[in-house]
């Protein structure tokens, strides 16, 4: 069962090349433009870096979970999947393939960066472990909530317009604490464990709630 | 069910609790703010505007608590599956984010006086607390998309989980972050208040509770007939 | 005296303030053929998904958990992937469903609707037709105890009405189903029970 549930995702997922090609480009373009717009005389300072990164990061999360759920609404298959598989087992599986897909992202990202930004020093694999370290477990979080509240915004007219507004309020504090987090770790060399226990703990968090609310909107 | 029975069965017609809170109301409130504009001394390098200190409190205690109470009545629907505990669990969420707005319009006026800016962006309280707003915020949105009303109720009830995580997010934001920012810590820590302040400000909670107390049920009772309206309508239909 | 497969017991169903049914109660029994009708907006498809998702469980009572989990449904909507093929959509809900059956009958039904020559094609580049088609394949792909069709005919060419008769004669000597039609007169030789939703409630018709 657990295969044919993650071939279907990986199938949908590769047959959406060309939605993949046009993230590709706007993520390319988004870097292009701050990079123009913002490193004219003076080179941005690692502080402001990685604040541009997480921002990015959240805003492309917005737009791709929104489309990774789509087709499943539209074909109706949703409420066939609804009988023949656990709620938790639909839930996390979608989370699992849209993470994945998700974290990849993010590490074209940080290769981007070091193209583009000339701050942006990754000279070993530590400074390479140390840009992604805190994308994991914020990159699961924001899976875990958004496919959770694609699902209540299913209910409503908007439907995909609706899911920012959703995904803003509970996603600033992961946005947050894994920025400060990061800064830590590469400006002042910080703590990993701790932060990304807690950071964990928010999808552990997010994990649960989702398996509860798809329980409660199995029918909708 | 026919009419009377409606009528019957959404009792609209005051009640002697309701009155009595009217009556505490009209005599507590203006005493209250009298007394803040008045009694206590100032805090000398604030200025005059630390007196909204006493309406800030106030205004933010209920702003942070209210998400509970509408979180504890979506339980409630979720159990029961009782439209009425839904219609409860909105009017409270409404009396939240009313009480929220205060807090961020009171906010300003005194950060302004003491920290020189109105609004700080690096302070977790105050991020925190926008946060809820935006959860609130959304949650109303939220309401106002669905059309079906057992669906809206049901993600209504979802969504004051939500909110009443951030409520949590935003009490801890000054007692679990090693650099919460400048604002204030707890008022009840110690060594918190004078007598003269003390005072003021617990004649304070109470008059802002009472005010939440008598919005909370016209606010129920016109949610009521607003859903009492609809049902009649369907009904005639 | 016959088991029932489902019990229907007091069930009350509301969309917004308006009940579709209130403490509808009736059962199905195994091996039997159903035909469900009602005026437009009755409440069809809503009986038959709330029977098929298993919403309001207390008053949808399964005789066994076995057979709760052998239903199939085809309704409005086609169940089907777009953006898969025929052949990936039926891999997948074959993998899901608890008994699926076998390969080569699986085969045999997509031969006779006309579409073995198209498996290897997203479903999206399919006319209508075929489309529903494809639905009903996927419906019958599951051994089911209970099958549920809403309307299953429309779209279809007359070959194809003749085709799906056939199967359905064919599964209901093995199957339990209830359809959703308006083609009283066609569907009465292949059915031994008509039910009649009216105003939220249900009779029985006798032809």
């Amino acid at each position: 069962m657990i295969k044919s549930i993650l071939i279907k995702e990986l199938l949908i997922t590769g047959k959406a090349k060309n939605g993949i090609y046009s993230l590709f480009t706007l993520i390319l373009t988004f870097i292009f433009i701050f990079h123009y717009t913002l490193e004219r005389n003076n080179n941005l300072s690692i502080d402001s870096l990685i604040g541009l990164k997480w921002a990015i990061i959240f805003l492309l999360s917005f737009i791709f979970i929104g489309q990774s759920i789509w087709e499943e609404r539209e074909s109706g298959a949703i409420r066939i999947n609804s009988v023949y598989l656990p709620a938790w087992v639909f839930y996390l599986s979608k989370s699992f393939v849209v993470f994945t897909i998700l974290f990849i992202i993010n590490i074209l990202i940080v290769f981007l960066f070091y193209i583009f930004f000339k701050s942006m020093k990754i000279d070993s694999l530590v400074d390479v472990f140390n840009q992604i370290v805190f994308l994991f477990p914020a990159g699961l979080s924001l899976s875990l909530l958004g496919v959770m509240l694609s699902q209540l915004s299913h209910a409503t007219r908007l439907k995909e317009v609706i899911l920012p507004v959703l995904l803003i309020p509970l996603s600033i504090p992961v946005l947050l604490f894994g920025m400060e987090a990061e800064r830590n770790l590469i400006l002042f060399s910080g703590s990993i464990l701790k932060p990304f226990v807690i950071l964990f703990a928010f999808s552990i968090f997010y994990g649960s709630l989702g398996v509860l609310v798809q329980e409660l909107t199995n029918d909708f | 069910m026919n009419k009377d029975a409606l009528f019957i069965k959404y009792n609209l017609n005051l009640t002697s609790k309701e009155y009595f809170l009217y009556f505490l109301f009209l005599i507590l409130f203006p005493f209250a703010v009298l007394l803040s504009l008045n009694y206590p001394n100032v805090i000398l390098d604030q200025g005059t505007a630390h007196r909204i200190f006493y309406f800030h409190v106030s205004v933010a205690w209920v702003a942070l608590y209210a998400p509970f109470f509408s979180m504890i009545f979506g339980i409630f629907y979720l159990y029961k599956r009782d439209l009425s505990f839904d219609i409860l669990s909105a009017s409270m969420a409404k009396l939240a984010f009313l009480f929220s707005i205060c807090v961020l319009f009171s906010g300003p006026i005194w950060a302004n006086s003491a920290w020189g800016v109105p609004w700080d962006w690096t302070d977790s309280r105050l991020q925190s607390f926008f946060v809820l707003v935006i959860s609130l915020l959304s949650y109303f949105i939220l309401r106002g998309l669905i059309i079906d009303i057992h669906k809206k109720a049901l993600v209504s009830a979802i969504m004051t989980l939500f909110a009443s995580v951030n409520s949590v997010l935003t009490w801890g934001a000054i007692r679990w972050m090693d650099n919460p920012g400048n604002h204030p810590g707890s008022v009840l820590g110690k060594g918190g208040m004078d007598i003269d302040m003390k005072i003021t400000f617990w004649i304070n909670i109470g008059a802002y509770h009472t005010l939440f107390l008598l919005f909370f049920f016209i606010i129920y009772r016109n949610d009521k007939i607003n859903f009492l309206l609809e049902e009649l309508r369907v009904y005639e239909e | 005296m016959k088991e029932s497969l489902v019990t229907i017991d007091n069930l009350t169903i509301t969309i917004g303030l308006k009940t579709v049914f209130k403490s509808m109660s009736f059962s199905i029994y195994g091996g039997e053929s159903v035909l469900l009708t009602g005026e437009n907006g009755s409440g069809k498809s809503t009986l038959l998904k709330a029977i098929f998702s298993g919403q309001d469980k207390k008053q949808i009572q399964w005789n066994k958990k076995s057979e709760r989990d052998r239903v199939s449904y085809l309704g409005h909507e086609l169940g089907l992937y777009t953006s898969l093929t025929l052949e990936e959509n039926l891999e997948y809900f074959s993998g899901i469903s608890k008994k699926p059956i076998s390969k080569t009958k699986l085969i045999g039904i997509t031969e006779k609707f006309g579409l073995e020559k198209r498996v290897k094609d997203p479903v999206h580049t399919y006319s209508e037709g075929m489309k529903r088609k494809a639905g009903i394949i996927r419906a019958l792909l599951v051994d089911a105890e209970l099958l549920l069709m809403d309307e299953p005919f429309n779209g279809l060419d007359s070959n194809s009405v003749g085709i799906l008769f056939n199967l359905l004669m064919e599964v209901g000597k093995s199957t339990t189903f209830i359809i959703v039609s308006h083609e009283i007169q066609k569907i009465k030789s292949i059915v031994n029970r008509h039910l009649h939703i009216q105003h939220g409630r249900i009779s029985e018709i006798n032809d």
